[in-house]
């Protein structure tokens, strides 16, 4: 037997034709029987039979019925080829599912906070306030009678008030947020009943027993199921409801995670605890409710404004004392739920699609890179016969094939990245356990997947077949150049946002309250038969659980008062001296407090005296104001000595102001100081305390258990509800900032990994085809080093030429989330230097690889083979 | 009854016949060759013995690979009974076709009318 052997062309192109595994055994027969042939006619004519059975072959494979069908056997050659370059198939999929993946998360995350309102026709529903001289106020409750009976407009005006009350369910009392609303309200919004029904506003309110609406989770918490908690009864403060029907989960209106809706025995929504001479529906300068109302047919909302802007303008005639620079203020519901947040999702769908464009641009890129090498392929099997459809097919599905894949690993990416970000969010984002990737985001990924698949194989198809020549040349158009300058800009754009966002959460963190946080307890704790107690007994089962606490182990000091230093809502107009400074008297917070709140909250006396317990019933009227009271309210002058009168509890005796306390933030972290005056709260006649808190300063770590425990031995029917550490007390302020930074930090990952990857494409892309050259000037004595250098320099060119637009575009980000900035600039410069700084410094590693990868390149090898 | 095969489908079928335990693609390759003269190539007999697998009318198995294949491994085929059958049907009706037919097919070819 000769030592000949076939020409190995031959299982090049057949392994190309029909794939390996189909090839072996062909091949092995026309190897066996060439041997053959070279011993009996000689290697001449053995190699031309060779050729003419090779040719033979591969056109009997290429021409046979198709294995599966044409698209099966299209399949499985476009997974052939996919699984022949596993290095760009990563990549490819990787990218777009990096891309599809941060759009799927951030759609996910914005739906959940900008999901529509679940009520119908919800365009027809307005919320309705009172402005005062232009300043937006509730509404008060003659002025919402009044509205009810005089408008044309509307089909429908709600009123409603959120407050804490004790719900008592057998023995068991806890402190709830229920909703007392107008008997209309249900009908007003256009929520129907999980189960039972809703109010019926046709009942005679007088006459009508109490009920209540019960929401879906508080009936499964008490009864088990909504449908056992209907017909049921419930004592809510001192007074008996029975449950008429339980509201769906996602009913959450005027409220998330309200407890239910209790309906008032009268029009307007019921306000308890308030002194016996005060007739609320008369009142039209204290603004309780909160008011939406639904536009009649053929309305808009511009005429239910016009119309209601006619009434108060009569009502002003009518009431010229309390109603003459009374306004009305009408806001699509929508418009007034979702806030600014509207600018943000816009912002964000801009930032997803750069993203998404970005991620797309690099598939493509590297497709083209791919489709080159795979010239000589497609050339091949065209001349064998292989039709331009069939090439088209096997493009498609390996796009496809690439988008499929790339739309599941998005999908991965987005489970992942929604179940790492909820668990952040949970503590400071209402409802957040609940964001979850649906049905929307998959059928969203897919698609993605699917378009960007179908890009893929256009893209392929139009480099390998040189009839697509426009097409092609379309996609050459905007080389590396300009792609690495795009990732830089994108980069640079989402990542301030981040930074600045991060840095204004830091700084908001960081913000003097004005009260000292660490070895805080507080709680509110509550009496649900109130109004069925004297005042003065009201304040003696306050002291006495306080009492309980003060003498835990531990406890260096303990107080109660109405409410937190972090959020003070009580407010009433102040008289100086007894001198009416003007018509309008100025506006100021008040808070009844015990002896050591100062000392327990940790808030600095600025001059005078804190109370003591010798200011009790009998002694003179006293009261501590904060700085902001003496500069905004006494207008600079001394504050010590002076009186004043606040016509809050029905008694208006002058207070003497002994002393000054430091500001705390008492509109939230991010607000400056209101004014504040703190009165002893044994000297006040008639402040409703229906809940107070209660805090104690505790050193040596906290036991919030045995604080719980305390106040229940004290006092067992005393529901206790909102025990937080002190450190706690903030997180409700930047709940919005967390969410909106967790979305940007997401999104600055995606956006630089998928950058990243592109940069590292462009340059292994350049620097195959830069090849030859390299190889030549590494022969003529370039160091490896120089090169690498050299080519990291080229790269960064181009970089460096995103910059101006990674800053124009950073400006705009800055611009979209300004109202969420703290202190923070919204072009600040040491952010984007840093972000600059830290996009270019990572893009050039990523050139790092490639570069080092040209530095060893075999300059013989590179110009042989070119 | 199946459908009737091509006439390279019974071809092959019937090298399976011929060759028995020594069935793979070189050698029916051959053994068509042999008996026919008719050249195809390797790869055409692939494709129908892939399509005839398929259809449930041969097996095959894959043998070791030997250096005079280059170290290739040889793919092994056999004929299964419904193979046969199809082959003997197809046949079969082939004959009762040309039933008596023969003889005036041989005198039309002759006169060339």
């Amino acid at each position: 037997m000769t030592n000949h052997r076939p020409p190995r062309w031959g299982s090049w192109l057949l392994g190309r034709v029909m794939g390996a595994e189909d090839a072996e055994f062909v091949l092995g027969d026309l190897e066996e029987e060439f041997k053959e042939r070279c011993a009996e006619d000689g290697p001449t004519r053995a190699r031309r039979w060779y050729r003419t059975q090779v040719f033979g072959s591969a056109r009997a494979h290429l021409s046979a019925p198709l294995r599966g069908g044409l698209w099966g056997h299209d399949l499985r050659y476009a997974a052939r080829r996919l699984r022949r370059a596993p290095g760009f198939t990563a990549l490819a999929v990787g990218t777009l599912g990096l891309g599809i993946g941060g759009a799927v998360t951030i759609g996910t995350l914005a739906w959940s906070v900008l999901r529509p309102l679940p009520y119908p026709e919800p365009e027809a529903l307005v919320a309705v306030w009172e402005t005062r001289g232009g300043v937006q106020r509730g509404v008060a409750p003659a002025n919402y009678l009044d509205w009810r009976r005089m408008n044309a407009g509307f089909d429908g005006l709600a009123a409603h008030l959120v407050g804490t009350v004790a719900v008592t369910h057998g023995e068991a009392a806890t402190l709830e947020r229920v909703a007392t609303v107008s008997g209309n309200f249900f009908e007003v919004v256009g929520a129907p009943a999980l189960r039972g029904r809703t109010f019926d506003p046709t009942l005679n309110p007088a006459f009508a027993e109490r009920e209540m609406v019960l929401a879906e989770p508080a009936a499964g918490r008490l009864f088990g199921t909504p449908s056992a908690a209907v017909g049921q009864s419930l004592r809510v403060d001192d007074l008996t409801y029975s449950i008429v029907g339980v509201a769906p989960a996602r009913f959450a209106f005027p409220d998330e995670g309200l407890f239910g809706w209790v309906r008032s025995p009268t029009e307007a929504p019921e306000i308890r605890n308030l002194p016996p001479d005060f007739s609320l529906t008369e009142l039209r300068d204290a603004w309780y409710f909160e008011v939406v109302g639904r536009v009649g047919p053929g309305e808009t909302v511009a005429s239910g404004r016009a119309d209601l802007e006619g009434v108060a303008a009569r009502l002003a005639e009518t009431y010229p004392d309390t109603n003459r620079e009374s306004g009305v203020l009408v806001v699509p519901l929508l418009e007034q739920t979702v806030a600014d947040f509207d600018r943000i999702l816009l912002a964000l769908a801009l930032a997803v699609a750069l993203v998404l464009c970005a991620a797309w641009f690099n598939v493509v890129h590297l497709t083209r890179a791919v489709a080159e090498g795979r010239r000589l392929d497609a050339a091949v099997r065209i001349s064998l016969g292989a039709s331009r459809g069939s090439l088209a097919r096997a493009y498609g599905l390996e796009g496809w094939l690439i988008g499929l894949a790339a739309g599941s690993v998005g999908l991965l990416l987005a489970y992942l990245a929604i179940d790492l970000s909820t668990s952040a969010l949970l503590e400071s984002v209402p409802r957040s356990d609940e964001i979850a990737v649906g049905p929307e985001a998959w059928g969203a990924a897919l698609l993605l997947g699917v378009v960007a698949g179908a890009i893929v194989g256009r893209v392929g198809l139009a480099v390998v077949t040189p009839k697509a020549s426009l097409r092609a040349r379309m996609v050459r158009g905007g080389r590396g150049r300009g792609l690495i300058a795009a990732q830089v800009a994108v980069s640079i754009a989402v990542l301030t946002g981040t930074v600045l966002l991060g840095r204004s959460f830091t700084e908001l963190g960081r913000v003097d309250l004005g009260f000292a946080t660490e070895s805080l307890v507080t709680m509110r704790v509550s009496l649900p038969d109130a109004p069925s107690l004297a005042y003065e007994e009201r304040l003696l089962r306050y002291a006495e659980v306080e009492r309980a606490v003060s003498i835990l182990p531990g406890v260096e000091s303990s107080t109660v008062g109405a409410e937190l230093p972090l959020d003070m809502g009580m407010g009433a107009g102040v008289r100086i001296d007894g001198i009416q400074t003007s018509e309008d008297p100025p506006n100021s917070g008040w808070q009844p407090v015990a002896a050591d709140y100062f000392e327990t909250m940790g808030m600095t006396l600025r001059s005078g005296r804190a109370f003591s317990e010798a200011d009790g019933r009998g002694s003179t009227d006293v009261a501590i104001v904060n700085e902001a009271f003496a500069r905004d309210v006494l207008e600079g002058r001394d504050p010590l000595g002076a009186t004043v009168t606040m016509g809050l509890d029905g008694h208006d005796r002058p207070l003497t102001i002994v002393g000054i306390v430091a500001d705390t933030r008492t509109r939230g972290p991010s607000e400056p100081a209101g004014p504040v005056l703190y009165r002893p709260i044994d000297q006040t006649v008639r402040y409703g305390a229906g809940s107070m808190v209660l805090a104690a300063r505790v050193t040596g770590g906290i036991d919030m258990a045995a604080v719980r425990a305390a106040v229940r031995g004290a006092a067992p029917e005393m529901p206790v509800s909102q025990a937080a550490t002190g450190s706690e007390l903030i997180r409700p302020f930047r709940a919005n900032q967390s969410m909106l930074l967790t979305i940007m930090a997401v999104f600055a990952t995606v956006a630089l990994s998928i950058g990243l990857v592109g940069v590292y494409g462009v340059g292994t892309h350049s620097v195959r085809r830069a090849r030859r050259e390299i190889g030549v000037r590494l022969a003529l004595g370039a160091t490896g080093g120089r090169m690498t250098r050299e080519i990291i320099r080229t790269g960064m060119r181009s970089a460096v030429l995103g910059v101006p637009f990674g800053l124009a575009l950073a400006w705009g980000v800055g611009r979209g989330v300004r109202d969420l900035l703290f202190t923070v600039s919204p072009t600040d410069p040491a952010s984007m230097a840093l972000v600059v700084l830290v996009v270019l410094s990572l893009t050039a590693s990523a050139f790092w690889a490639p570069a080092r990868r040209a530095a060893k390149i075999d300059p013989a090898a590179s110009i042989r083979d070119g | 009854m199946g459908k009737t095969l091509g006439d390279f489908e019974q071809m092959i079928l019937f090298a399976l016949v011929a060759l028995g335990e020594d069935a793979y693609g070189a050698s029916i390759r051959r053994e068509i060759v042999g008996r026919t003269g008719r050249d195809v190539s390797a790869g055409a007999v692939y494709t129908v013995l892939d399509r005839l697998e398929r259809n449930g009318l041969v097996v095959s198995r894959v043998g070791e690979p030997t250096a005079e294949r280059g170290g290739r491994r040889k793919k092994h085929y056999q004929l299964r009974a419904d193979g046969a059958q199809r082959l003997r049907e197809t046949r079969e009706r082939m004959a009762r076709m040309e039933d008596g037919l023969l003889d005036e097919l041989t005198r039309l070819a002759e006169e060339g009318a």
